[in-house]
């Protein structure tokens, strides 16, 4: 498949931390390439990499080697400028605690990367399209602290969306939801690229979760350690083998 | 408004306590600001008000010259100036001192030269009200040949006079009794003045008594066309000559202003420093919020804001606050300066009526306000900007790292070697705010540092008192170094404050002692409300015990300052007999300053015409002895040689001084006081009572030295009050920074909080644990800030000297030091208060699942 059909592309990557004299490898060579409109989990152990790649893909943090790109665009050699405004205008961020700002309404957290971008006339008509596909159209001026978990899951997914981003990365996005939430949550991805053609890729350890992807990745010790495709028969099996390991 | 100026705006409201807080110390330092900004207005603008009011409907006073005597003959300069075209209406005002017989003890003397506040009877053409500048409340004016009297009906109400009654007045004239025929409205006019202190007859009347037909103290002239009044006056000019002066009523108060300009100058740097408490109170506010706002800024790092952006939105706040500070300022100001214009009223001697913000004064102290808050911004809102969008996921405080506290003591020192050297003239006072700065950021670095061993010196007098929560409070004292050490930086600036400025003021109140000591020397120190005869000295010698009667004349003189106005500056003039400081049998010594005379040739430069200055006067015009200075007489300005530089604190220290026996060529008249020694052996008391029944005419009002030295030490006293209500506000401000550091480290610290609660700590002892990290706070302030204060009282005093011209040797405030020490732990329980207060309401179970929501 040629680079340019590719919504987000990872080659090569490696990260390293040093920690007083210790020297921590996070990533090893990890390479991802993601197509529009796919849905990708990245599942792992704790310290298999996992949050440093989505890291590096969310352009947050600068890999020691090897290159990200997003929508085709390279990111190396960017300044932080100018790397804010990508993350801002082509990728989207959902985290598992939310992260509202809660001075501000869920219409105004939902907007606001779009106000900064200076694009707040076609966001408002965005807004409108997300709140109803979202089902959050009579909760759009209540404060965070008035709203379900759920619903501000749900708030969130509207902020990352709003400026119609090439990707959006999702880092445990059900880690703080009840089950019956989470599954909501989830739908919702799910249906949205299905029926809207979004691109997520979401870190998760939750094999429930992780089977409502396309594909899985799984990392160990900052390396590819495998992947399956979800309508593949033995998926599940594949899952439980890997978390075994 | 955008949505970053709204988020703002809520992010100030979410601590409203804290935002306020902030807001008060920014808004106590532009109140500060504005009000000294505006001290010498308000004084200015009280004394051309009682002007005014004095002259009535009179546009422009005609009075004598520098050189002319108190009182002129109106004719025929009545009817020259009254043909003038433009000229609508010439009035003749006599105008004299006396005392009715049966008053009570005389009002407080003015210190301002030429102010005179003892009873006034102004005689006027009381045949035409219309042009009197007085309301006739009750009763009827006093015509001609009535002998009778209109006097302010709040002053006859305290001396129980009505209309009709009979009173006795000793006057220049003698002793007379005259008839009260009416009441005067004390709220208007003349009688509003001289603190309704005022009588009104005719003219002719009080020309008779005092014996000077035909004659008068001043003219008021009504002009036809109030704009063409500065024409008018320059013709008048040139018809009364030399001799006289023409100036608009209000002119004429213009002396004050070598006491003003000392007084708002010292008060000017302690209300810079204010500001910066209230900058530094704005600072610790910003770093706070920054850190617990760290995940929220990087969010926005993450989803859509470049550091810029971050940076503006956090400056956006410091700008809010900046403006909700300026409305607290501006109002704060208004009351601020109420109360220092009425404590500036009490300690000169003048009436308090009016009070003035000049526009230009409030735009400056509200821009300088803004300043500081953006100031005091920045550096928070840089690290704003530098959050990384990594810190998204948690929300740390820095650890304070070696480096910082190296840079922390660093700069220190630097302060303390600021504090160390010997500034000139007034670079003390600009280093003093440096070296403040210095100090209180060296300490807010190094604190991380210096916290640890100073609270376990603490830590078991704590446990003693509070018990187990004392000990917990001194951990947390440490846990939250970073934020405490600005607030212990900012109770060192506080304490270094007011011991600095303590010393300053002990230095002053010592030099004035000193000065007493040695130059105003003597047993009975002597005025009276009417003229001194011509022979009082002689008469007062021949009294049973009285050594020597010295007599002392203070008015004002022009002084022709060099590039200055052509009219010259007012500056006092204090006339003395040489005899008195004659160094074989004199009984009075000026301390001259190195290689600017001495005794001997002090006392014959008095005698021959030369003139002695006060060391402000050589501060400030650059004169030495030896020198010439112009000075306004009779014929002119004059020059007269400089004999030696002294120091004096008469008139706010631009003094001149003089020998007696020049009185005539300074207006003439007779001397104001009387220095009197007695005989060895006799009682002062009893000499007193001797001279009183000598001289029943002149009501004399007689000081024992003692009580004379004891009121020039209040007045000096009473000029210190405003420095005294600065430093107060100074206190409050490091208080109220200690009472906002602990409210924001129970943000940060509510979950261990929460913790400690649901493990069994009380409410009580959470109380007690709050409090006793206030009192570490304070404590730890104080000790260091008492180091710094001792360092900054000689940095301070050299800096007052340069800018008084006193001759100031810095005292060690050891007083003030042990107060610092032992009010500090008092001022720590009481910013305690109310953080306290609040951490123990906070609900376990609401507090620990806060922390772990993160929304």
């Amino acid at each position: 498949m040629s680079e340019s059909h590719f919504a987000l592309a990872a080659h090569e990557l490696h990260k390293a931390y040093h920690l007083g004299d210790e020297v921590i490898t996070a990533l090893d060579g990890v390479t991802l390439e993601v197509v529009e409109r796919e849905f990708v989990a990245v599942m792992g152990p704790s310290g298999s990499g996992k949050s440093t790649l989505l890291h590096m893909l969310g352009l947050l943090d600068q890999p020691d080697a090897g290159t990200v790109e997003v929508a085709g665009r390279p990111t190396s050699g960017l300044n932080d400028d100018e790397l804010t405004g990508l993350r801002r205008d082509r990728l989207g961020f959902l985290f598992q605690s939310f992260e509202l700002i809660p001075n501000l309404s869920a219409r105004e957290n939902i907007l606001l990367p779009s106000e900064v971008a200076g694009r707040l006339g076609p966001a408002r008509e965005r807004l409108k399209e997300l709140a109803a596909q979202l089902s959050i159209g009579d909760r759009l001026d209540h404060r965070p602290r008035q709203l379900s978990g759920g619903q501000r899951q749900r708030v969130a997914l509207a902020r990352a969306l709003i400026n119609d981003p090439a990707v959006v990365l999702a880092d445990e996005p059900t880690g703080n939801l009840d089950t019956k939430t989470g599954s909501e949550v989830l739908g919702l991805l799910r249906h949205g690229v299905d029926a809207s053609g979004w691109t997520v890729v979401m870190v998760t350890h939750d094999p429930a979760a992780a089977l409502v992807a396309d594909r899985i990745v799984f990392l160990r010790d900052g390396r590819v350690a495998g992947e399956t495709r979800t309508e593949d028969a033995d998926s599940r099996q594949v899952i439980d083998t890997f978390l075994a390991s | 408004m955008s949505t970053l100026g709204r988020l703002a705006l809520r992010n100030l409201l979410r601590h409203p306590w804290r935002s306020a807080a902030t807001a008060l110390g920014i808004g106590l330092g532009i109140a500060a600001v504005l009000t000294t900004l505006s001290v010498g207005a308000n004084v200015e603008a009280n004394l051309r008000s009682a002007l005014q009011a004095a002259a009535g409907k009179a546009d422009l006073l005609l009075t004598p010259g520098a050189g002319g005597r108190a009182v002129f003959d109106e004719q025929p300069l009545l009817d020259e100036l009254a043909g003038e075209p433009g000229v609508k209406a010439v009035l003749p005002v006599l105008q004299t001192r006396a005392e009715p017989k049966r008053s009570v003890k005389p009002v407080e003397k003015s210190v301002i030269p030429g102010i005179d506040t003892g009873f006034q009877i102004q005689g006027r053409l009381t045949q035409f009200p219309d042009d009197l500048p007085a309301k006739l409340a009750e009763g009827k004016l006093p015509q001609a040949g009535s002998m009778g009297i209109a006097v302010a009906d709040g002053f006859a109400r305290s001396r129980g006079m009505h209309v009709g009654d009979e009173v006795e007045f000793t006057t220049n004239g003698g002793l007379v009794t005259l008839l009260v025929t009416g009441l005067l409205d004390d709220a208007v006019g003349v009688a509003s003045t001289n603190g309704g202190r005022v009588g009104v007859m005719a003219l002719a009347d009080l020309q008779a008594i005092l014996k000077l037909p035909g004659r008068v103290s001043n003219l008021e002239i009504q002009v036809r066309d109030v704009d063409e009044v500065q024409a008018v006056a320059q013709r008048l000019r040139e018809v009364a000559g030399t001799d006289y002066a023409i100036t608009l009523p209000a002119v004429s108060g213009d002396f004050t202003f070598g006491i003003v300009q000392t007084l708002q100058s010292g008060l000017s740097i302690l209300a810079a420093t204010l500001l910066a408490l209230g900058a530094f109170l704005a600072y610790n506010t910003f770093m706070a919020s920054v850190v617990e706002r760290s995940r929220e800024y990087a969010l926005l790092r993450t989803i859509c804001m470049t550091r810029s952006g971050v940076m503006r939105l956090a400056l956006y706040e410091a700008l809010a606050l900046a403006a909700f500070g300026v409305i607290l300022g501006v109002l704060l100001g208004i009351v601020l300066s109420y109360v220092m214009t009425y404590l500036n009223a009490a300690s000169l001697g003048y009436e308090f009526r009016t009070l003035v913000l000049p526009t230009q004064n409030v735009i400056v102290a509200s821009v300088l306000g803004v300043a500081a808050a953006l100031v005091a911004g920045i550096i928070p809102a840089r690290n704003a900007g530098r959050t990384s969008p990594m810190a998204s996921l948690q929300t740390t405080e820095r650890p304070a790292s070696r480096k910082q506290a190296w840079l922390g003591l660093a700069l220190v020192v630097l302060g303390a070697g600021l504090a160390l050297l010997p500034w000139p003239g007034t670079a003390a006072l600009y280093a003093t705010t440096l070296a403040l700065g210095l100090f209180f950021v060296g300490v807010a670095l190094s604190a991380p540092y210096l916290l640890p061993p100073v609270t376990a010196v603490l830590r078991r007098p704590l446990e003693r008192v509070f018990g187990p929560p004392g000990k917990l409070g001194a951990a947390f004292a440490v846990r939250n170094a970073g934020r405490n050490g600005v607030a212990i930086g900012t109770v060192v600036v506080g304490t270094g404050l007011v011991m600095g400025v303590g010393s300053m003021v002990g230095s002053t109140n010592h030099a004035i002692e000193s000065w007493v000591e040695t130059t105003v020397v003597g047993d009975l120190f002597i005025t009276s409300p009417v003229n001194f005869p011509d022979d009082f000295a002689e008469k007062a010698e021949a009294v049973e015990g009285v050594d020597v009667a010295s007599g002392v004349k203070i008015t004002a003189v022009r002084f022709l300052q060099p590039g200055g106005d052509t009219r010259g500056r007012a500056v006092a003039l204090v006339l003395v007999d040489p005899e008195r400081f004659n160094p074989q049998g004199g009984f009075g010594r000026f301390q001259y300053l190195p290689g600017q005379g001495n005794d001997q040739l002090g006392y014959e430069a008095l005698k021959s015409g030369e003139v002695l200055v006060a060391n402000t006067m050589r501060d400030r015009y650059g004169i030495k002895q030896g020198d010439t200075i112009d000075l306004r007489t009779s014929d002119g300005f004059k020059a007269f040689r400089v004999g030696g530089v002294v120091v004096d604190f008469t008139g706010g220290g631009e003094t001149v001084v003089a020998g007696i026996q020049n009185i005539e060529e300074f207006g003439g008249g007779n001397p104001v006081l009387y220095v009197v020694t007695i005989d060895k052996g006799q009682s002062q008391a009893a000499v007193r009572d001797r001279m009183l029944a000598a001289f029943p005419e002149l009501a004399l009002d007689i000081s024992l030295n003692a009580d004379y030295r004891r009121y020039i030490l209040e007045v000096t006293s009473q000029a210190f009050a405003t420095t005294r209500v600065l430093l107060f506000i100074a206190v409050l401000v490091a208080a109220m920074g200690v009472a906002n550091t602990l409210g924001m480290n129970l943000v940060s610290r509510g979950h261990e909080i929460a913790v400690l609660r649901t493990i069994g700590l009380t409410r009580g002892g959470v109380r007690a644990l709050v409090t006793a990290e206030g009192i570490i706070v304070t404590v730890v302030g104080a000790i260091i800030g008492v180091g710094f204060g001792l360092l900054l009282a000689r940095i301070i005093t050299n800096g007052a000297a340069a800018l008084t011209g006193f001759v100031l040797e810095p005292l060690v405030p050891w007083s003030l030091a042990l107060l610092a020490l032992l009010a500090s732990p008092v001022i720590g329980l009481l910013a305690a208060l109310l953080p306290a207060r609040r951490a123990a309401k906070m609900s376990p179970t609401r507090a620990l699942a806060s922390w772990s929501e993160h929304v």
